[in-house]
């Protein structure tokens, strides 16, 4: 949006200027700049090879664990930001996605390399199964069939394939490397993570601009209209159906391989809930919505919660009589979360990625208001 | 002479910091002696897991039992001078809260030298990283796969300090086979929470060690969630396929919902209630006390399980009559004098021992780490408090001496338990309901547990 609106005098002169992500010089910096800063960030740590401590050691996992459900994230706004179909069961793909890659990194032997993009696509082809009711239902009757895939899925993981998931139970998972080199520190994932969750950010941002994406959001926008345009609607949501699920197939190939272990208890429902409020949080529909969103809600639970808690022990049996201290954390947790969920659909329905358009567009157009 | 006198002064002065560490501490602890003084220092003990979810009934006195018992030792020395402090985050049993809150501790600038957890699923989760971080985890019990790694031959940096849940299923395999009189042609149908800790037990090598037996283990297992209130079904599959007792692995309301279902199928005289060392335990006793069998006391009287530890019930016990004082110090809940109280207890006192060992070898706190624990725990010799032997010989990663005891319930005499409603001891709690107080009953002596790993 903000990118449309220039200080008067600036044009695209040429067909690249016209398609460039970035359209300045100043955009440009400012891509590079961050792009570069986020790759330093690991080698600025204590665990770095200078072993300078400029910055904490556990903004290395925060940034790797933020960085996965940005990627998950990103499939599910391409499904629900760019198309309009609410989907319930996105958590269920992640855990194909870790599955999958993990039965053929353990029973296959292959590399992380090779069991990622192949997961990836078994996931796509389960997204596809699930997208099929697409075809009939929508709205609240589809977001009902997508919440069947987070019954089935583990449900099939856990009893049927018990051989190959290991039921309940937690499934160990190799450890990824590349020509001896041995990716298991936060350190190094980093590296794989990072730049794949740029690549993919990217590539979502890039089918918003192609013809499927026009596609895809003018079935959002109305579907009714959008198929008497000549557009295959059920084409197009079965394509977004492939592709969110693939990207959630990465995301969940990378987090059991980021943490080496995995369990059913890391895609349960209310982890599809969680995902679509980050996207809601951070804005359905932009590609800087799943960024936003994401990296609010987990340094708000995992980071900016538990570290308020220490201090409301004390604070609290005066505050909140009939709240046990002990028990802050299972309290604040669902409690400021879906807080901040609704202050959201109020006050900033269309998600901190929208706010963020108006402030460069403010920015962009000082010292007019207008 | 004034010289002199001063300096005898001086010496004292600065050998009393050192020898003080013991100073008021009864006579049955017997910790390392130190050789370096660490006044002034302070260690932390880092811990993390589920405080407010399905753990809590376990876990929220551990906290207690950890306050109480930091406050003890840090008054009489803590350890070699330092005193302790508590650094825990509470999970809320989210494996994705377990994994930040480990970044958390172990991206510190300085890593904590050991760390607690509570739950096997989290040390199985975080097996491989503790791995590479180098820092050694302290867990009550455990699973195979959190201790020994999937094909249990790696023994990892986890370290148990009661028999992991496999041994534990096969131990009382062992007392059922012992005692036909009570167990007459003996079925056991295993029925627990699914996961890494519920399912820990239900392994093909305690099946196979209790079919060698002579106890028949049902083939399929049942499982139920923690947040399930009705599980008559799942209890009526196995009775039908012939089990007369029913062995869970689960804690605090999980075995009190088996207890409950037996009792309202009418399968009290049936079927034998037994359970994992986390069902032999006050919350359990307490939590059944809405649930009333045919004789009038909770359902979950007559519950068999492990007890791998001296109980209160010993009141004789020197670490037993330490715990209980100081519970009544500090003027505790009845619902906080639980297994994890007393265990909170023994960690500190683990602690202590593990330091003074740790200083004396590296020379100052600073030197210690995780590696340097390690290398402790794995030739460990001592009894926190006398409760149980911390001892891991030969690569084992989980102590082995175990019995088996029963919950009962106090008579109105406190002489001993009760028979029945009539004659039970009641409290009344002011909330409606009537409270019996919990006795476990000790059914025979510590004995080694069997390794029930793959492969041995």
């Amino acid at each position: 949006m903000s990118s449309n609106i220039r200080p008067s005098g600036v044009f695209d002169t040429t067909y690249s200027d016209d398609i460039a992500l970035n359209r300045t010089r100043g955009e440009k910096a400012v891509s590079y700049g961050i792009v570069a800063l986020l790759l330093l960030i690991p080698l600025l740590s204590l665990e770095g090879p200078f072993g300078i401590s400029l910055v904490p050691q556990s903004l290395v996992g925060t940034i790797i664990r933020i960085a996965i459900l940005v990627i998950s994230v990103q499939g599910l706004n391409i499904l629900t930001g760019y198309t309009g179909q609410v989907s319930l069961g996105h958590a269920a793909f992640m855990a194909v996605g870790a599955y999958s890659g993990a039965y053929l990194a353990r029973q296959f032997g292959f590399s992380f390399w090779l069991a990622l993009p192949t997961s990836a696509l078994f996931t796509g082809v389960i997204g596809l199964l699930f997208g099929l009711p697409s075809l009939r239902v929508k709205g609240f009757y589809l977001s009902m069939a997508t919440l069947a895939a987070q019954f089935i899925i583990p449900w099939t993981l856990r009893y049927p394939l018990e051989h190959i998931s290991n039921g309940s139970r937690p499934l160990d998972v190799p450890v990824p490397d590349l020509f001896g080199i041995n990716f298991g520190a936060d350190g190094a994932m980093y590296y794989i993570v990072i730049p794949l969750a740029m690549a993919l950010s990217l590539a979502a941002r890039n089918i918003s601009r192609t013809r499927t994406g026009r596609a895809m959001i003018s079935i959002r926008d109305n579907d009714l209209a959008a198929e008497l345009l000549g557009i295959n609607v059920f084409s197009y949501k079965l394509q977004a159906f492939f592709v969110s699920a693939v990207y959630a197939g990465i995301a969940g190939c990378l987090m059991a391989f980021h943490t080496n272990n995995i369990s059913l208890e890391f895609f349960a429902p209310q982890v599809s809930i969680e995902l679509l409020a980050m996207l809601i949080i951070g804005g359905a529909g932009f590609p800087l919505g799943p960024m936003f969103g994401v990296a609010f809600v987990i340094l708000l639970t995992q980071n900016v919660i538990p570290a308020l808690v220490p201090s409301l022990y004390s604070a609290l049996p005066s505050l909140l009589p009939f709240l046990a201290p002990v028990n802050v954390f299972a309290a604040l947790n669902p409690l400021l979360f879906g807080l901040a969920l609704m202050i959201f659909l109020i006050v900033e329905p269309r998600g901190l990625a929208y706010r963020w358009e108006i402030l460069k567009i403010s920015w962009k157009i000082r010292p007019f208001s207008y | 002479m004034r010289k002199a006198l001063l300096l005898v002064l001086l010496a004292v002065l600065i050998v009393v910091p050192v020898g003080a560490q013991e100073e008021g501490l009864p006579d049955f602890i017997k910790h390392t002696p130190c050789e370096v003084d660490l006044t002034g220092q302070t260690i932390p003990i880092y811990h993390l897991g589920d405080i407010s979810a399905s753990y809590a009934f376990i876990t929220q006195p551990l906290l207690v039992g950890l306050t109480d018992a930091i406050a003890y030792y840090n008054a009489r020395g803590g350890a070699c001078g330092a005193t302790f402090e508590q650094v825990n985050r509470d999970t809320a049993g989210d494996p994705a809260q377990s994994q930040a809150a480990y970044d958390d501790f172990s991206s510190r600038e300085i890593k904590p030298d050991v760390l607690v957890l509570y739950a096997s699923g989290d040390s199985e989760l975080l097996r491989t990283q503790l791995a590479e971080d180098e820092i050694p985890v302290m867990i009550s019990a455990g699973s195979v796969d959190g201790l020994y790694g999937e094909n249990a031959d790696e023994p990892g940096w986890v370290f148990a300090s009661n028999p992991i849940y496999v041994d534990q299923f096969g131990d009382f395999c062992e007392f059922v086979a012992a005692n036909p009189e009570m167990y007459p042609d003996p079925v056991i149908g295993y029925i627990s929470w699914p996961g890494a800790f519920g399912e820990a037990a239900f392994q093909p090598e305690s099946i196979a060690y209790c079919e060698a037996a002579g106890v028949d283990v049902l083939d399929t297992p049942e499982y139920f969630l923690p947040s399930a209130t009705d599980i008559s079904t799942n209890v009526q599959n196995l009775v039908d396929n012939g089990a007369n007792i029913l062995y869970t692995n689960s804690l605090a309301s999980g075995p009190v919902i088996v207890a409950k279902t037996v009792v309202d199928l009418g399968l009290e005289d049936d079927v034998q209630v037994a359970g994992v060392n986390w069902a032999l335990d006050t919350s359990v006793a307490l939590l059944s006390r809405t649930a009333i069998g045919s004789d009038g006391l909770p359902a979950v009287n007559g519950l068999v399980g492990s007890l791998p530890f001296h109980w209160y019930s010993e009141p004789d016990h020197p670490g037993i009559q330490l715990v209980v004082s100081q519970f009544e110090a500090n003027e505790r809940q009845l619902s906080q004098r639980n297994i994890s109280y007393l265990l909170g207890w023994a960690l500190v006192d683990t602690y202590v021992e593990l330091y003074a060992q740790a200083v004396n070898q590296a020379g100052s706190l600073e030197a210690v780490d995780g590696a340097l624990m390690k290398s402790i725990l794995e030739t460990i010799d001592y009894y926190p408090l006398d409760l149980y032997h911390l001892n891991y010989p030969d690569g084992l990663r989980s102590t082995s001496a175990n019995r088996m005891a029963m919950i009962r319930y106090a008579n109105a005499d406190m002489t001993g338990p009760a028979t029945s409603g009539d004659d039970a001891l009641k409290i009344d709690p002011g909330d409606g309901t009537t409270l019996f107080v919990p006795l476990l009953i000790p059914l025979e002596d510590f004995a080694p547990a069997p390794d029930l790993r793959p492969g041995q």
